[in-house]
C-alpha cells in the first residue's frame, strides 16, 4: 500500500491542497467500492456508498491518527457504511442471477475460457456466502490485506480473523466444489 | 527440524489442523518447518494431496476474480463536491457536510463537540446510536433554544395585553392606593405643603418595582434557556427593556390615560416586532435548510444520471464483449468443425486408396 504517499496527501490536504484529497480518491476509489460491493451485492449502491465514503473521510478527517496506516481507516468506514446500508435497506436483495463472466486475459481461449467459467462460477457461490464470511475473503483475497490489517478494519484480534476465515472458505468451498470442472 | 519429527507432527494433525496448515501455506503465512510438515504428509497421503490441490485451485481462481471498475463518474463527483464553495463560510467543506447528511445550519459546530478518539479503537468503532442521537439532539436543542426564545417574545406580549401591563391608572387602585389617597382631594394651592408631593413619587416605586421585578423574571427565564453569546447580546437588550419599562412605570402615575395607551400600543408593536424578528430568523433558517437539502437533492440527483450513464456503458460494453467473445467460441467451433470435416475427408480418401490398392493387389 501508499502509506507514505498517504500520509503526504492528506497533509496537504489538511493544508488546503484540494488536489492532494482528488489522489487519494482516485487511489482507493476502486478498493472502496469493491469493498462496498462485496457487502451489498449491488453495483449501484456501492457507488453510492464509495462516494459517501469519501465524503465521511473528509468530515471526520480530525478523527484520523497518523500512526495508523489510512487504507485501514478507510475500508473501515467503507465497510460501516455498507453495512449501514444493509441495515437501514432491512434485509439482504436477492441475488440477480445474471452476473457477467469477468474477462481474465492470458493462456489458449479454451483454457481462458474454461478459467472464467470457474471464477465465474466461485463467484457466484462467494456471492451466496452470508455476508460476515463476504467481508472476511474479500479484504484477504482481494484486497490483499494481512490478517491484521484485517483485524484493524473489523476491530478483531488476530486469532479470531483466522478463525473466521478458516470457516469462511470451507463453506465456499462446500458450495462450490460440485461445480469446479477445471478446479486443478 | 528433522525428516522423522516432521513425518510424525504430519500423521498426528486431524482434519481441521490438516486445512488449517494447508492454508497457511497457501496465504503465505506459514513457516518453512510447516512447509516440510505439509510436504511431509503430500508424500504420505494422497487424500491430503487430493486435498491440498482443491485448495489450490480454488485459492487461485479466487485471486483471478477481478476487480470491478467503480463507475467512471466518482472522481468527478467527488472532486465536484469537494471543490463547490460552500454557501455559508462557516466552514471550508461544510457543503460535503450538507451533501449526505440533514443540515447542520444551527449545529455547525458540532464537528468541533465531538468526543476526542481514544486510540485506534475509539476512531474506527462506529458512532453509536445513542451517540448520533445525542448530535441530533445537540442540534434540536439549538433550535429549541431559538423557538423557546420566540414563545417567550410572544408570550410577554401577551401578557402586557392580559395582564395590563404597564397598569392603567384605574387599576392602580390598591397597588398604588397611596397615590391615589394624595391626589384624590385637590387642595387648592395654598393648603400645600412643601415636600409632601414627594409621596407621590415614592408611593409609585413599589407598583413599578412589582413591574419590573416580574419583567426582570421573564428575562431570566428567557435568558437562562438561551447560549453564552445569545445571553450577552439578550441582557444588554433586557436591562434596556426593563430600564424603559421601569421609566414607563414611573411615568405612568403621572400621565393621561390617553399618553398610556399609545404607550402600551408602542410596547405591543414593540414585543410584536420582536416576535416578527424571531420568526423571520426561523424562516430565514427554513429557507436556508430548504435550500441545502434542494442543492444536496440536485447534486444527488445528477450523481444518480452519471451512474445510470455509466452503468448503461458498462452494459454496452459488456454486451460487446459477450458478442465478441460468443464469436470467438463460434470461430473456434467452426475451426474445430472444419478441422473434423478435413479429418473425415481424409480418413475417406486413406481408405478409398487403401481400397483402390486392394483392388488392383487382388486384380494382379
Amino acid at each position: 500500500m501508499h502509506d507514505d504517499e498517504d500520509q503526504l496527501a492528506l497533509a496537504a490536504f489538511r493544508s488546503g491542497d484540494r488536489h492532494a484529497f482528488i489522489g487519494l480518491v482516485e487511489r482507493y476509489q476502486r478498493p472502496v467500492y469493491n469493498a462496498a460491493f462485496w457487502v451489498l451485492r449491488r453495483p449501484d449502491d456501492a457507488a453510492d456508498v464509495a462516494q459517501t465514503v469519501f465524503l465521511r473521510v473528509i468530515e471526520r478527517l480530525d478523527d484520523y491518527d497518523p500512526q495508523y496506516r489510512f487504507f485501514s481507516w478507510i475500508y473501515r468506514i467503507a465497510v460501516n457504511e455498507a453495512l449501514d446500508v444493509l441495515r437501514r435497506n432491512g434485509r439482504e436483495e436477492p441475488l440477480d442471477d445474471d452476473i457477467d463472466i469477468p474477462d481474465i486475459p492470458g493462456g489458449d481461449p479454451e483454457s481462458v475460457l474454461a478459467r472464467a467459467q470457474d471464477a465465474e462460477r466461485l463467484r457466484r457461490c462467494l456471492l451466496r456466502l452470508p455476508t460476515p464470511d463476504r467481508i472476511v475473503l474479500t479484504l484477504r483475497h482481494f484486497s490483499d490485506l494481512s490478517y491484521d490489517e484485517i483485524g484493524q478494519v473489523l476491530e478483531l484480534d488476530e486469532k479470531t480473523v483466522k478463525s473466521r476465515i478458516f470457516e469462511a472458505r470451507k463453506r465456499l468451498r462446500a458450495l462450490v466444489a460440485p461445480q469446479m470442472v477445471h478446479a486443478s | 527440524m528433522t525428516t522423522a519429527r516432521t513425518h510424525s507432527d504430519a500423521s498426528s494433525l486431524d482434519a481441521d489442523a490438516r486445512t488449517e496448515l494447508m492454508h497457511a501455506v497457501l496465504d503465505g503465512t506459514a513457516d518453512a518447518d510447516r512447509v516440510q510438515v505439509l510436504d511431509a504428509l503430500l508424500a504420505s497421503s494422497a487424500e491430503a494431496a487430493e486435498e491440498f490441490a482443491a485448495w489450490k485451485a480454488m485459492f487461485r481462481t479466487l485471486s483471478a476474480i477481478p476487480m470491478a471498475h467503480p463507475p467512471e463518474g466518482m472522481v468527478a463527483a467527488i472532486s465536484a463536491a469537494v471543490a463547490t464553495p460552500a454557501p455559508t463560510d462557516r466552514n471550508k467543506f461544510s457543503n460535503t457536510n450538507q451533501l449526505f447528511t440533514d443540515t447542520q445550519v444551527i449545529a455547525s459546530g458540532q464537528a468541533q463537540t465531538r468526543r476526542p478518539p481514544s486510540g485506534f479503537r475509539a476512531f474506527f468503532r462506529r458512532p453509536s446510536r445513542s451517540e448520533s442521537s445525542q448530535e441530533f439532539g445537540q442540534m434540536n436543542a439549538s433550535r429549541k433554544i431559538w423557538a423557546g426564545g420566540a414563545v417567550a417574545a410572544v408570550a410577554l406580549g401577551i401578557a402586557v395585553f392580559a395582564t395590563g401591563y404597564p397598569p392603567k391608572a384605574e387599576n392602580l387602585t390598591g397597588t398604588v392606593a397611596p397615590a391615589e389617597r394624595y391626589r384624590a382631594p385637590q387642595a387648592g394651592s395654598d393648603a400645600i405643603k412643601l415636600g409632601e408631593p414627594a409621596a407621590t413619587s415614592t408611593a409609585a416605586a413599589p407598583a413599578a418595582a412589582t413591574g419590573v421585578e416580574a419583567a426582570k423574571a421573564d428575562a431570566s427565564r428567557m435568558v437562562a434557556s438561551k447560549t453564552d453569546a445569545q445571553l450577552m447580546a439578550e441582557k444588554a437588550d433586557a436591562s434596556r427593556a426593563v430600564a424603559a419599562q421601569a421609566d414607563a412605570s414611573r411615568m405612568v402615575a403621572s400621565k393621561t390615560d390617553a399618553q398610556m395607551m399609545a404607550e402600551k400600543a408602542d410596547a405591543s408593536r414593540a414585543v410584536a416586532a420582536q416576535a416578527d424578528a424571531s420568526r423571520m430568523v426561523a424562516s430565514k433558517t427554513d429557507a436556508q435548510m430548504m435550500a441545502e437539502k434542494a442543492d444536496a437533492s440536485r447534486m444527488v440527483a445528477s450523481k444518480a444520471d452519471a451512474s445510470r450513464m455509466v452503468a448503461s456503458k458498462t452494459d454496452a460494453q459488456l454486451m460487446a464483449e459477450k458478442a465478441d467473445a460468443a464469436r470467438a467460441v463460434a470461430a473456434k467451433a467452426d475451426a474445430s468443425k472444419a478441422d473434423a470435416s478435413r479429418a473425415e475427408a481424409l480418413k475417406a480418401d486413406a481408405q478409398l486408396q487403401a481400397e483402390r490398392a486392394k483392388a488392383s493387389k487382388a486384380s494382379n
